[in-house]
């Protein structure tokens, strides 16, 4: 007894209360689990409403479902309450999608597998539904029947893997033994009227059954006879599968043989088969026929044949069908006068540009009908709501009456009606927005003329306004009501505005390297505020504009209807490691020492190569570090002989060379590494540290550099920049090619090796269409640049650089572009004392030298100059000021290739104060573009033509080809 | 259990069946004992695996969106889906959601106008009256708040909002097929006992023809939605708590 009372109250108690979910209760703890495995995600964890310490509420429950369920990655979320003690403790079990990523085929196909897995993506996608794998098979199993495989066996199993969920789906084929043809049949439906048709489709018993092969052959049939003129010839099949193979039937169907012929007035050859297409088509069904008829008439009626007519006649032989067009074009009709009445409130000079007919050319209706709606659509927009246009044409009976050509003249007569002026506005509905705001983003005030299209335009600017404050289901009608005769029309704006909808969570997936900091930065939507809809749309540029993605969503989750929802933000990470390598070879002209020491222009071809290397997406920014390496192999100029002094006898020893046992080989090299810091310290400015090695050739000397420097740009807008720069550099100059009769200046004998420290500023103003081949838009650049010994240079100096460029395309059918260009350089050195030389000038490496393939181009690569600025023996010295013009004609020809035409002037100039716009030299051209898909590639033939004779006894070169990637300006 | 057999080696048989007697009482408690702690333990084991209460989870994938189990109950009790007596309510009711969802995300395509607030105000007054009495629990279960109601009721009216505009209020019938409706369902067509004849019938008739032809076309464009969606209903035992594996 005494046992069973134990048992009892055991039981009772234990029995007692199940530990059922009591909505109110306090959270001790919330568990999450997915696959027996805590989820630690901090994306699902900031979806979790249900807090540890509030009180349990459905509601909290039924959001947080809502919210993990719309990031698509979950099959179920089932969320259970335990009782624990003094509290409740909350479970959520996520059961993950595993969505089907990979398709694969095991077994024996017995087709190609690109075959089957097309079968499968055509139909199904790429990532097909696992739900619908039994439709997939059976739809496999019929593609394989269709191709031979009668019996195939296809079963599929899935595959499921984690981290991250996904799921492979496996099908194993048996495809057994191929159906091969047991017999064909061919019927020719119209042999009694066509007669037999000899060449039949290659299908033939023995062969493999396969019907995506017995298609192709009869298309290949079709064609094959409509290239013989038998437009309408048809071939289809049905098959039945037996024991000994299949049974191919085959229905033909011949078709007479089509002839077209013209009668009448002759048509260009050119355009025949554009306006009859009846072998393109493959038909010459009435419709078709009519079809051409129609369009050789409007042909002619573009031309000015006003009465042109094309009618056509189908005649059946035998076998044949000889259709025939017999074609009249009738007089042409060309314009004499176009003449206006009625027009009180538009000037007939305005009327007159939107009819664009002039005296001479033909009359073509269609294009009168074009300017008369035209000029109906501008009295409206000027308040003339019942303006009518009509146009009438007078034709003039020629004296001559063999003159095909007739004078028409065009009257057009305008009833301008009553000119309709804005009265009241007013605004019903609007609760959200003030009926100030409404106004201002209305743009319609009393006494403006009414039109329709500025209704238009107002509602969807309110429109607008309201999307952009969450407001998605907004609605906006105008109504007008009209007085006065027309002459007045009151406006009444009526707003349904719907819920207003506010963003709840933003979530971002996909990022594994790249911050969500980075990414946050980039989205103008924030938790809580409103649903704009400019701010989604900037949010998704903006994250493209990074770069950092190869693929960056940005999805408004939740239910239309709901007022609150979450932002789905799934990135897709790029490689942070990009490699480049590549080589070929350069072409241009070049100067170089001749055999009696005075400059020669030589065209030189090198091979060139370069290799970089670059990573992205550094410590979860944007930041990114890269390498870049080219060299560039080169004859090595000799160094320089006088002309005056005779030859010594025995021959000097030439300086020791330390390339020499290198083959006379200068190699030409630059390395340059680059750390960029996007958003630098929380600004707007990007910052760049840059620092380089390079080596590299110039007309007169060769230079080794090394360099170090910091530059910070910053867009101040969509079309505004600015850069601030420091370097610090130390520039070595070796193997001059002067001479003790033509020496370098001054500067450049007192510092073979100069350091120069100096900061400059830039300002850039760019409203190009495209940076790489601009066709429209304009340019401009402000550079300034300051070395002072204050800051470590050993060389002062200032100098400046205005750049301008526009380009506009003209109108013409082809692409043609006018590119103008001007480019003017001013510097100034600071006065020093070195060893008891005065110097004021700038060393070699920063003066302005002109002249190549992207400045003026009927000169070699820093060639232009004058007395002051070429040596007697022909190499350039550089100056402190330049001024380069440039014009070109871009003219596109036919595809990629483009032509150019161009005329360049320029000149370089001792000092800052010699510049003068009247001294330039002037050249012309002409070239070539190819735009690669790496960019434009160009070869450029320019003209001196004012060759001078700087080096006495030697004229200036007449010609330079140049070859470069890329636009010269 | 009792050995008929077992004996106890002992001469004197009177002591045997004594003891005999006394085993079998001995065993006798033993089982009940041994029987009365394996309920207890069953009661007990079995009482604890239940402790865990399940209180919402995803019975369909509508898209994107989730059917769960407060949604459908809601959908239920305030009326929002219908269900026929023999028909399982559970199901049905799932389905029905389903179908709600599925006209919601086509209507939401259209943007139909906004319904009033007084056509809201009183679609959400007819809700609570379908709850009747079990209005606050439901709201105590599901969560459910006034904001939330509100919705709902919008959402019923831009759905019937859409169905007026894009199938009409109703469709217009031929006089066969009224007459084909008439000695289809001839039990709605009697008075005392009698059928009554087809020519006083005939507006009835032609009315309820035409209220089954929308709502065939209705149900067909739904079915239509539902096999261009994805709608996916998620498996697993309604209601039954999967194992915790956590360590509490």
């Amino acid at each position: 007894m005494r046992c069973f009372t134990l048992f009892l109250v055991l039981a009772l108690s234990s029995f007692a209360a199940p530990a059922q979910a009591q909505f109110g209760r306090p959270i001790t703890e919330v568990v999450l689990e997915q696959e027996g495995r805590p989820v630690t995600d901090p994306v699902i964890v900031s979806l979790i409403e249900t807090r540890v310490g509030a009180p349990l509420e459905a509601s909290d429950v039924r959001e947080t479902v809502g919210h993990i369920m719309s990031l698509n990655r979950f099959d179920d979320v089932q969320v259970s309450a335990e009782d624990a003690g003094s509290g409740l403790r909350v479970r959520y079990v996520l059961t993950p999608l595993h969505p089907v990523d990979r398709i694969e085929f095991e077994g024996t196909l017995g087709l190609p597998e690109d075959d089957v897995l097309r079968a499968v993506v055509d139909r199904f996608g790429n990532s097909p539904r696992a739900a619908r794998t039994p439709e997939i098979v059976e739809s496999l199993r019929m593609e394989y029947r269709r191709r031979g495989y009668a019996n195939a066996r296809i079963s599929s199993r899935l595959v499921e893997t984690h981290d991250p969920d996904r799921a492979t789906l496996i099908f194993e084929i048996e495809s057994g033994r191929r159906l091969v043809i047991a017999d064909r049949r061919f019927t020719q439906r119209d042999a009694d009227v066509q007669g037999t048709v000899t060449e039949l489709p290659d299908i033939k018993p023995g062969q493999p059954f396969d019907d995506d092969v017995i298609e192709r052959e009869l298309r290949a049939w079709e064609d094959r006879m409509h290239s013989r003129g038998f437009y309408e010839a048809r071939a289809s099949h049905g098959s039945e599968i037996t024991e000994d193979g299949a049974i191919v039937s085959v229905n033909l169907t011949r078709g007479p043989r089509v002839v077209v012929r013209f009668t009448g007035d002759q048509l260009p050859e050119a355009d025949l088969e554009r306006l009859v297409p009846i072998r393109t088509e493959g038909s010459a069904d009435e419709d078709l026929l009519e079809d051409s008829s129609r369009a050789i008439e409007d042909f002619l009626h573009a031309r000015g044949y006003r009465d042109a007519n094309a009618l056509f006649m189908s005649q059946e032989q035998k076998e044949e069908l000889i259709i025939t067009f017999d074609v009249d074009r009738g007089p042409r009709y060309l314009v004499r006068n176009v003449s206006f009445t009625g027009n009180m409130a538009v000037p007939e000079a305005e009327l007159l540009a939107l009819i664009p007919l002039k005296a001479g050319e033909p009359f073509v209706r269609t294009t009168v009908a074009g300017g008369l709606g035209a000029i109906e659509r501008l009295y409206r927009t000027r308040g003339f709501t019942r303006a009518e246009i009509k146009a009438g044409e007078s034709v003039i009976v020629p004296e001559n009456a063999a003159d095909p050509d007739r004078q028409t003249d065009v009257q057009v007569a305008i009833a301008e009606g009553p000119r309709t002026l804005i009265g009241m506005v007013s605004f019903a509905g609007n609760m959200a927005v003030s009926e100030p705001t409404l106004r201002i983003l209305a743009m319609v005030s009393e006494g403006q003329a009414f039109s329709e299209a500025e209704m238009l335009a107002a509602r969807e600017r309110i429109d607008l306004e309201y999307r952009n404050r969450g407001y998605e289901g907004v609605v906006v009608t105008s109504e007008p009501t009209f007085a006065e005769s027309d002459t007045r029309a009151d406006v009444v704006f009526t707003i349904s505005e719907g819920p207003q909808v506010v963003v709840d969570h933003i979530i971002i997936v996909g990022n594994r390297r790249i911050s969500t900091r980075t990414i946050q930065r980039e989205i103008l939507l924030r938790e809580g505020e409103p649903l704009s809809f400019s701010a989604l749309l900037e949010s998704r540029q903006r994250l493209a504009a990074l770069g950092m993605f190869r693929r960056a969503e940005v999805e408004v989750l939740g239910k239309g209807g709901e007022t609150r929802r979450d932002v789905l933000i799934e990135v897709e990470e790029s490689p942070p490691t990009e490699l480049g390598f590549g080589g070929g070879l350069e072409g241009g002209s070049f100067l170089t020492t001749g055999d009696t020491g005075l400059a020669e222009e030589r065209f030189e071809v090198a091979p060139r190569g370069f290799f970089q290397i670059g990573r992205r997406n550094l410590w979860g920014k944007n930041r990114r570090v890269d390498l870049f390496t080219r060299l560039a192999v080169r004859p090595r100029d000799p160094p320089a002989v006088s002309i005056t002094d005779p030859p010594p006898s025995p021959a000097p020893t030439l300086p020791e060379d330390p390339l020499e046992d290198l083959g006379g080989r200068f190699y030409e090299y630059r390395v340059l590494g680059q750390f960029r810091e996007p958003r630098a310290f929380d600004t707007r400015a990007d910052v760049v540290v840059t620092a380089l090695v390079e080596q590299a050739r110039r007309s007169s000397f060769n230079f080794d550099r090394r360099e170090a420097r910091v530059e910070a740009g910053v867009r101040l807008s969509p079309i505004y920049s600015a850069i601030g720069l420091y370097s610090f550099q130390r520039t070595r100059l070796f193997d001059e090619r002067f001479t003790p009769d033509a020496p370098p200046p001054l500067i450049d004998r007192l510092f073979p090796e100069v350091r120069l420290s100096k900061v400059s500023a830039s300002l850039i103003r760019d409203k190009r269409d495209d940076p790489l081949d601009p066709s429209t838009g304009t340019m401009m650049i402000v550079d300034g640049e300051l070395a002072a010994r204050a800051i470590g240079s050993e060389v002062g100096f200032v100098q400046t650089y205005l750049q301008g460029f526009y380009y506009h395309r003209l109108p013409a059918q082809r692409r043609v572009v006018l590119a103008l260009g001007a480019r003017v350089g001013l510097a100034h050195g600071f006065t020093r004392l070195v060893e008891g030389v005065t110097i004021q000038d700038l060393p070699a490496s920063e003066r302005f030298f002109a002249g190549g393939d992207t400045t003026v181009r009927g000169f070699t690569l820093d060639r232009l100059g004058n007395e002051d600025t070429i040596t007697s023996t022909g190499f350039p010295t550089g100056g402190n000021s330049v001024v380069i013009l440039n014009s070109e004609l871009r003219i596109a020809v036919v595809g990629p290739l483009q032509a150019t035409g161009f005329v360049d002037a320029g000149n370089v100039f001792l000092k800052a104060s010699d510049l003068d716009f009247t001294d330039v030299r002037p050249t012309a051209g002409f070239g070539v573009m190819y735009r690669s898909p790496v960019g434009p590639i160009r070869v450029d033939l320019g003209f001196n033509l004012n060759p001078r004779e700087l080096v006495p006894g030697m004229q200036e070169r007449s010609r330079v080809l140049h070859i470069l990637l890329g636009q010269p300006f | 259990m009792q050995n008929s057999e077992c004996k106890i080696q002992n001469a004197d048989t009177d002591s045997f069946v004594a003891t005999q007697v006394n085993s079998v009482r001995s065993s006798s408690r033993y089982l009940l004992a041994v029987c009365l702690h394996s309920a207890f333990f069953v009661l007990h084991y079995g009482a604890t695996a239940q402790a865990w209460q399940l209180i919402e989870r995803v019975l369909a994938r509508v898209g994107t969106n989730a059917v769960t189990m407060t949604d459908v109950r809601a959908a239920r009790e305030l009326g929002l889906v219908e269900t026929k007596p023999g028909e399982n309510p559970e199901a049905v009711a799932l389905e029905r959601t389903i179908e709600r969802q599925l006209m919601l995300d086509e209507v939401a395509r259209f943007s139909p106008p906004e319904p009033a607030d007084a056509a809201v105000a009183e679609e959400v007054a007819a809700m609570k009256l379908r709850a009747g009495s079990g209005l606050d629990a439901l709201i105590n279960a599901t969560g459910l708040n006034d904001e939330r109601l509100r919705q709902l009721a919008r959402d019923t009216l831009r759905i019937r909002a859409y169905i007026a505009q894009r199938f009409g209020m109703s469709v217009q019938v031929t006089e066969d097929e009224a007459r084909r409706y008439y000695e289809e369902h001839p039990a709605e067509f009697i008075r005392d006992g009698v059928q009554i004849a087809f020519e006083e019938a005939e507006p009835v008739a032609r009315q309820r023809a035409s209220a089954e032809r929308l709502r065939s076309t209705i149900e067909k464009w739904v079915r239509d939605l539902r096999s261009r969606s994805g709608v996916v209903i998620v498996g697993g035992e309604g209601g039954s708590v999967p194992p915790s594996t956590s360590p509490r």
